[in-house]
């Protein structure tokens, strides 16, 4: 398994370190098996007891990468600096990879210093993105280290668009200066739910930016409503598949994430699932390589 | 609910949404007239047109936030939440969340919130049971000490002094309740769970993370260590404490006395959560 690239950066089909098992990845049932872990700085962060011992042991052997859920970077507010005093010297801490970027989400979490602990939408207007793309620059002066952003499953469209959200993302990406964490099972999320065609949304954003993928399983939330809901709680369908094949073809090779977080299997059928997307990620290599070949 | 003159285009809806998740009256309210909800709260027509479809996601996501929530507490506060039941419980969520919503960006500590700001109303409320607030406190004992940042610092390596404050592990904790709400140990040693209500009995019970296995350690105190535990944790000097354990007790600061407490530090010593006397 081809497990890192240029600068040490982690490619291929990795896993979120979740609680669950995170006691037999230490153990060593994953060695060799998967090419990195990804970790919610949050889940780790202002924490001592046995997690801060067992994630120091598990990043001795993985390359870790951080992906965080608290920013809010679509938040009202100023940020909190109390919480980047905690999390820059925990990625300092915890970057092995040298990837240096560290990633949130498109949303916001809250108002009035709430922290509702959801990915919450933002409306796509230009002045949203150029808001929110201040706070991006702000968010990786405090870091000292890149940012990329995650495009967020949402169910409902925060009040009417001005701008597409593939525009929303690129002017966003590019007051920013920062990269695209993107995520192609939220790609796929929205335009089952929003009527969109996902191959035409995904040709319209800066793919140039794209540093890093998310791929995922959803679930129906019930009949009535025909609405899939972004639950990391099943297998990934054969249609995401499709697209992050047709992402890796045109990216090249990047850390891929497999998300798994509700409904957690075994360990074995997690590292299964996870081979199988591997397979689909050699496959479009092999096919981007013929490609640049012809 | 008047909106905010000054609120920007961006900020309405953002407001509009964050209290469509938190208020109480929300679910009825959007289910009667989301445009007359949404209206009330500033949101512009061509904003609510697009929103109006959109009822039954909206109240979704509430579902889906307000889950989220329920299940920490569930997972931190099992005995207490099955004490509560799952409607009573849903409904403690859905009052949290109009009255304070959570604070913390960290997950885990989410169930110390939400205890901070139930169990002043649980004591309070004459149909719940009178132990329901020390169960909650007593079971979210054993995240907080589980979690915490501080413990497993390094020993001072001086001896006890009587005119000097002590050194505990940081992960240290005494909780003190009116019941015995904690689980008492069956045959192999581990907690079982008696059947009926724990019993109305003053108990103190001392939690600490244990050094080598990062496990979460408690003991239950005898009133006399858990009157100088009082003081050693506020930071008195071990003299001061002896005496004033004596005083809060009532009882003669004697041979016994001493040596009862001389063996419980030494016992804390062993544990590694007596390192000494305090450097400063």
């Amino acid at each position: 398994m081809r497990s890192s690239g240029p600068d040490n950066i982690p490619t291929g089909v990795g896993l979120g370190l979740r609680g669950s098992f995170a006691a037999q990845i230490d153990a060593g049932e994953a060695d060799g098996r998967v090419p990195f872990f990804e970790i919610s700085p949050e889940n780790h962060m202002r924490r001592g007891g046995a997690g801060p011992a067992r994630l120091a042991r598990i990043a001795g052997r993985f390359p870790i990468v951080t992906h965080g859920l608290a920013m809010s970077l679509g938040g009202l507010e100023p940020f909190d600096p109390e919480y980047f005093a905690q999390l820059r010297p925990f990625l300092d801490r915890v970057d092995n990879t040298r990837t240096r970027w560290h990633s949130d989400h498109l949303c916001f979490c809250g108002v009035d210093g709430q922290a509702l602990h959801d990915l919450l939408p933002v409306p796509f207007t230009a002045a949203s993105a150029r808001r929110i793309a201040a706070r991006v620059r702000e968010a990786a002066d405090r870091l000292e280290r890149p940012m990329a952003v995650e495009n967020i499953s949402y169910y409902v469209p925060l009040g009417k668009p001005v701008i597409d959200e593939p525009e929303f993302i690129t002017e966003l990406l590019e007051r920013a200066d920062c990269s695209l964490l993107l995520d192609v099972n939220n790609v796929f999320v929205n335009a089952q739910n929003h009527g969109f065609d996902p191959q035409q949304w995904l040709a319209k954003i800066p793919l140039e930016r794209v540093v890093q993928l998310h791929v995922a399983g959803h679930e129906f939330w019930d009949d009535s409503e025909n609405l899939i809901i972004d639950t990391h709680g099943a297998p990934v369908r054969t249609e995401v598949d499709a697209l992050l094949a047709w992402v890796i073809e045109r990216v090249g090779p990047v850390p891929v994430l497999f998300e798994w977080d509700s409904n957690i299997p075994e360990l074995p059928v997690l590292l299964a699932e996870r081979d199988r997307l591997q397979s689909v990620y050699d496959a479009a290599l092999i096919r981007r390589s013929a490609a640049d070949v012809t | 609910m008047s909106p905010d003159p000054k609120a920007s285009s961006e900020e309405v809806p953002l407001r509009a949404f964050a209290a469509a998740m938190c208020e109480l009256d929300a679910p009825a309210s959007i289910t009667a007239d989301l445009p007359g909800w949404l209206e009330a709260r500033g949101v512009a027509p061509e904003d609510r047109e697009v929103l109006a479809p959109h009822r039954a996601r909206l109240l979704i996501y509430r579902t889906m936030v307000h889950s989220r929530l329920r299940g920490v507490v569930e997972e931190y506060l099992p005995r207490t939440a099955a004490v509560l039941g799952k409607p009573r419980l849903r409904g403690e969520i859905a009052v949290f969340m109009a009255e304070q919503a959570p604070r913390t960006v960290y997950f885990r500590d989410i169930p110390g919130e939400f205890l901070a700001w139930a169990a002043p109303r649980w004591r309070d409320e004459p149909g719940l049971p009178p132990y329901l607030a020390d169960l909650a406190t007593h079971e979210w004992l054993n995240g907080e000490v589980a979690n915490d940042p501080l413990g497993g610092e390094p020993a001072s390596d001086l001896p006890l002094a009587l005119d000097r404050p002590v050194q505990l592990d940081g992960s240290t904790r005494l909780r003190r309740y009116a019941f015995a709400v904690q689980l008492p140990p069956g045959d192999d040693g581990h907690p079982i769970d008696p059947p009926g209500p724990p019993a109305a009995m003053p108990t103190a019970i001392l939690a600490y993370r244990d050094r080598e296995t990062l496990r979460v350690r408690l003991l239950e105190l005898t009133p006399r260590a858990a009157a100088l535990c009082t003081r050693l944790l506020a930071g008195e000097a071990l003299q001061a404490a002896l005496t004033g354990a004596c005083a809060d007790l009532d009882a003669p600061m004697n041979d016994e006395f001493l040596a009862s407490m001389a063996g419980f530090l030494a016992d804390l010593g062993e544990r590694g959560v007596l390192l000494g006397a305090r450097a400063d």
